[in-house]
Formats: C-alpha cells, sequence, structure tokens
C-alpha cells in the first residue's frame, strides 16, 4: 500500500490545514473538468482518484482510525462510518474490538455473570456482532419485564447505539451500570459512549465555551482513556483502565 | 425548530462578524429574491450555517453588493451572492414553509397559516428545483407525524428523523464529499432537535404536545443527561466537519460547532434555574 502523505507529497507531520490546502491545490489541478480535451486526461483522473482516496485516509487515520475501514454508516447506502468518529467506541464495533479479542468469545461479559443467559438473550447478542441491531431489538422486546435485568440493558444499549441512538444508547447504558456498578463491561461501554463528547466538549474552551462544569463532571477513566488511546494502545479499547465511575 | 446554530459573537473577530453578516445578508437577500420582503422570515442560523459550509467547500466566485434593506434601512451592509447561497435560500424557504404549516396543523395558529400562505409559492417553485430535498422535507414531516402520534418514548426516535432530513439538505452536488456532508448533516439535526425539544419542555408540557423529554421531564440531572446528549451528537458533526476540507471561514465554524451552538442550551439552563429559586 503506498504511503498517502507520499501521494500528496505533504510530511507526516503537516498540520491538518497544510494538508487540506495541499489537497485543494491536487484536486484543482486534477480535477476531470480541468482537463477536458487534454491529452494526458485520463491520466489526471486517475490522479485525482489517488489524491482523494489518499486524502481520506489520511483524516481517518488522524482521527484516530486504524487503518481498515470499517463499512455501513447511519443510512447505510451511503457507506458513511459513524464508528470511525468517535474512536474508543469503534473498537467496541471493529474487527479487533467486539467480537474479536476484546469482548467476543468468552471474554464477553464473562467476569460478573454466573447464571445462564436465555435464548432470548444469547440471540440478542448474536444479532449485535453480526450488526443486525433492528433484530436484536425486537429480540430484546420479547424479554418478559420481570426478567430485564443490567444485561438486558447493556445489550439495548449496544443495539440502541449500533442504530446511532447514541441518547438512547446512553440510557440505557446508564441504566445497566447502576444496577451492577461491579461490571467492567457495563462501565466501559459508557465511558466509550461519553467520550466521543467530552473530547468534543474540551475544544469549546477555545471559542469561549464554559467548559468548567464539564471538567468538574468528566469522569476520571475518560481521562484515562485518553490519554491511554494516544500513548499506549494504538486506541484499542478494550485495553484501557478504569479507574473510577 | 430552527435557529440554535448562532455563533458566539464575543469570540470573533472584527472580520469574521464582517463576513459572518456578509453571507446571512447575502442570504437573506436571495430568499427575498424569491418571496418578497416579508418571506424574510425564513432566514435562519442554520442556513446561514450551511451556507457558510458549501461557499468554503465550493469556494465560488461571489459577488459582494452593499445592500440595504427594511431592518437595516439608515445603513448598506455587505452582502454576499453566489450559487451556494441561492440553494440555501431554497431550502430556507422549504424549510420555513414546511414549519408553519406544521404549526397551523399542529395547533391551529392562524398567524401561521397567514404566513406560511405567504412563502407558499416560492416553497413550491424550490420544490420544482431541488426535487430531491423537496421529497426529503415532507417525507421528514409525514414520519415526524407518525412519531408523534405513537408517542414514542425512544429518545432518538424524531431526532434521528431530523437527523436524516439535515442530512440530505446538506448535499447540494451529488460529489465525493457527500459522505461527509451527510455525516455532519445527520448529527446537526439530531442535535438541533434534541436542544428543541429541551428548550420547549414547559410549553410542550402545558400544551400536552410530543417531547421524547416529558418521559424524563422529573428526573434530577436531566439538565446533565441533556447536555451528554448534546455533546455527543456535536462530537459526530465535528469528526466530520474536521474530515471535509474546509479552510475559508473555517473559525468562524468552528466558533459556532464548538461553542455557538450551546448558547441556547445555556440559556435554557439558566432559565430553569431562575424558575426553581422563588
Amino acid at each position: 500500500m503506498t504511503d498517502p502523505y507520499s501521494v500528496l507529497g505533504v510530511s507526516p507531520d503537516a498540520t491538518d490545514d497544510e494538508i487540506k490546502k495541499v489537497y485543494r491545490g491536487l484536486c484543482k489541478k486534477y480535477h476531470p473538468d480541468a482537463n477536458v480535451g487534454r491529452p494526458d486526461a485520463a491520466q489526471a483522473e486517475k490522479r485525482f482518484l489517488e489524491v482523494q482516496q489518499a486524502y481520506e485516509e489520511i483524516m481517518h487515520i488522524r482521527q484516530g482510525g486504524g487503518a481498515a475501514r470499517q463499512g455501513s454508516g447511519y443510512n447505510g447506502a451511503s457507506g458513511s462510518a459513524y464508528q470511525q468518529q468517535q474512536d474508543p467506541f469503534s473498537a467496541f464495533w471493529g474487527a479487533a474490538g467486539f467480537g474479536g479479542a476484546g469482548f467476543g468469545g468468552g471474554a464477553y461479559g464473562g467476569q460478573t455473570r454466573t447464571q445462564e443467559e436465555s435464548t432470548v438473550m444469547r440471540a440478542a447478542r448474536n444479532y449485535i456482532d453480526t450488526g443486525h441491531y433492528a433484530e436484536a431489538l425486537n429480540a430484546l422486546g420479547n424479554v418478559p419485564a420481570a426478567d430485564r435485568g443490567a444485561r438486558w440493558y447493556f445489550l439495548n444499549a449496544l443495539a440502541q447505539a449500533g442504530l446511532h441512538n447514541n441518547a438512547q444508547a446512553m440510557e440505557y447504558a446508564r441504566q445497566a451500570v447502576s444496577m451492577d456498578p461491579d461490571n467492567l463491561d457495563y462501565r466501559r461501554l459508557l465511558s466509550a459512549l461519553q467520550s466521543g463528547g467530552v473530547q468534543y466538549s474540551r475544544q469549546g474552551g477555545r471559542y469561549g465555551r464554559e467548559v468548567f462544569g464539564n471538567m468538574q463532571s468528566m469522569c476520571c477513566s475518560c481521562i484515562a482513556l485518553n490519554i491511554c488511546s494516544s500513548c499506549l494502545c494504538g486506541g484499542r479499547m478494550m485495553y484501557y483502565p478504569i479507574f473510577c465511575c | 425548530m430552527l435557529g440554535v446554530m448562532t455563533v458566539r459573537q464575543d469570540e470573533l473577530r472584527v472580520r469574521e462578524v464582517r463576513r459572518y453578516r456578509s453571507v446571512y445578508c447575502g442570504l437573506c437577500h436571495a430568499i427575498g429574491a424569491r418571496c418578497s420582503q416579508t418571506g424574510r422570515l425564513a432566514l435562519s442560523y442554520e442556513t446561514t450555517f450551511m451556507a457558510l459550509v458549501l461557499c468554503s467547500l465550493y469556494e465560488p466566485e461571489t459577488r459582494e453588493s452593499l445592500r440595504r434593506c427594511a431592518l437595516h434601512p439608515l445603513t448598506r451592509h455587505p452582502a454576499l451572492s453566489c450559487p451556494e447561497i441561492d440553494y440555501c435560500a431554497d431550502v430556507s424557504v422549504m424549510l420555513a414553509y414546511y414549519d408553519l404549516r406544521d404549526g397551523w396543523e399542529d395547533e391551529r395558529r392562524v398567524d401561521r397559516l397567514a404566513a406560511s400562505s405567504l412563502l407558499r409559492r416560492a416553497a413550491r417553485r424550490a420544490g420544482e428545483r431541488l426535487p430531491r430535498q423537496n421529497e426529503a422535507v415532507q417525507r421528514y414531516v409525514e414520519r415526524l407525524r407518525e412519531v408523534e402520534t405513537a408517542n414514542d418514548p425512544n429518545l432518538d426516535a424524531a431526532a434521528n428523523l431530523s437527523g436524516e432530513l439535515m442530512a440530505e439538505l446538506m448535499v447540494m452536488k451529488q460529489d465525493v464529499y457527500e459522505r461527509d456532508l451527510r455525516e455532519l448533516g445527520f448529527w446537526l439535526g439530531k442535535f438541533i432537535y434534541m436542544c428543541d425539544a429541551f428548550e420547549d419542555l414547559e410549553r410542550d408540557e402545558r400544551k400536552n404536545q410530543y417531547n421524547p423529554l416529558l418521559l424524563r421531564k422529573d428526573q434530577p440531572d436531566l439538565e446533565e443527561r441533556v447536555r451528554e446528549m448534546l455533546e455527543s451528537d456535536m462530537a459526530g458533526a465535528a469528526a466530520a466537519f474536521e474530515r471535509l476540507p474546509l479552510l475559508q471561514d473555517a473559525e468562524i465554524m468552528r466558533n459556532i460547532l464548538y461553542s455557538g451552538v450551546f448558547l441556547h442550551y445555556e440559556a435554557a439552563v439558566k432559565r430553569r434555574k431562575d424558575q426553581k429559586k422563588p
């Protein structure tokens, strides 16, 4: 695979704005409309596509994504990737996250769970693992109200998050945590859902937003999460230590 | 539903304020050209932000002219004009028309009916020019009504509809930027709906209207929870924004995205506190 920085001809240390500037310049130069009728039009178009791809890749890497892009966006059709932008959360869905080493297999919520899960709950979990979130919600809806424990809320939160229902997901995740405060998976999910907002609000200070209130209420695990993602473990949330909340 | 995407003006430079105004005035004049002076009530901060994004993305040739208007009869203000701003004017008219119609159909408010009739023709013309967007607005109105009648307890049900609408409107041309523009629009639309729901909580309760937050209104930490939801939406919007190759006016747009959008929320929190005190 070619280095996307060399395609644009910029240093990997360049700022986002420098990259955007170079990218815009190259787009103008190689845009098919600017090269109509020229003998090297076909080559320009190829270059145009390469430049687009390299730019996309750089932006993706800089927003904390790994090399591989996960598909399925908020509306599927356009393939836009919700999971790219909230990094720790993306690991929940990414190949190496939820279904893989982190939560998948035996490690999945196994630490505090003692009783066997019901068939419905297992079905819901399978649906979530395979990205069938609406079906997972259907299955969870069949669980009688009396049997809805912390785990039911946890699975519901995951399915809601998969459908971009971020507000509802946070509400369920919080419910799961309050019902079973010792479960690490539940707390991890909640801070993963919150972390995008925490990072976002830190930017607000630069533009005059009162962020003191946020900093106070921000939980330590989220801070730990950030420190960790930048230096230790390449943005895989399953390694994040949890210190509090 | 509109009016929350404001700038935090104290934090802008003088030339940035001037620049923002020239886009705002330009949009207002473009709307005026579509549906006479009165139609300018269609102007909103949301479509102004949209104009900033699209102008920054496509960097069109713009014409700047000094114009007077009914609101500023004494001084002439610079107003920009370009195809992107014209597009946003069409979108503004469509949004305002359906918003007013909604006010009439939901609450039988005669003032809304009267105002909407002023926009009817312009909205129809805009709809003919932008069939994809027009269809999205109509779909939104229909599906929102379904959610409202079903009294859907899911916090995101209505907000997602608003998100899908804004996603569609944010896309002016279907090109390589479509994906990020849609994502930006989606999260902004969700944010706008939720912010509005929080602001209108007491009013909706009084008038017995659908509001997804009503079920949670007695939670002691409601304000915190709403802030968290709003920040989560804006995190999505900001990430999509930062991926787009936007340079021109980027600091103005960041002022709105990272700070200005919370002015309404902050005011609503303050109002709720003041109400509780006495």
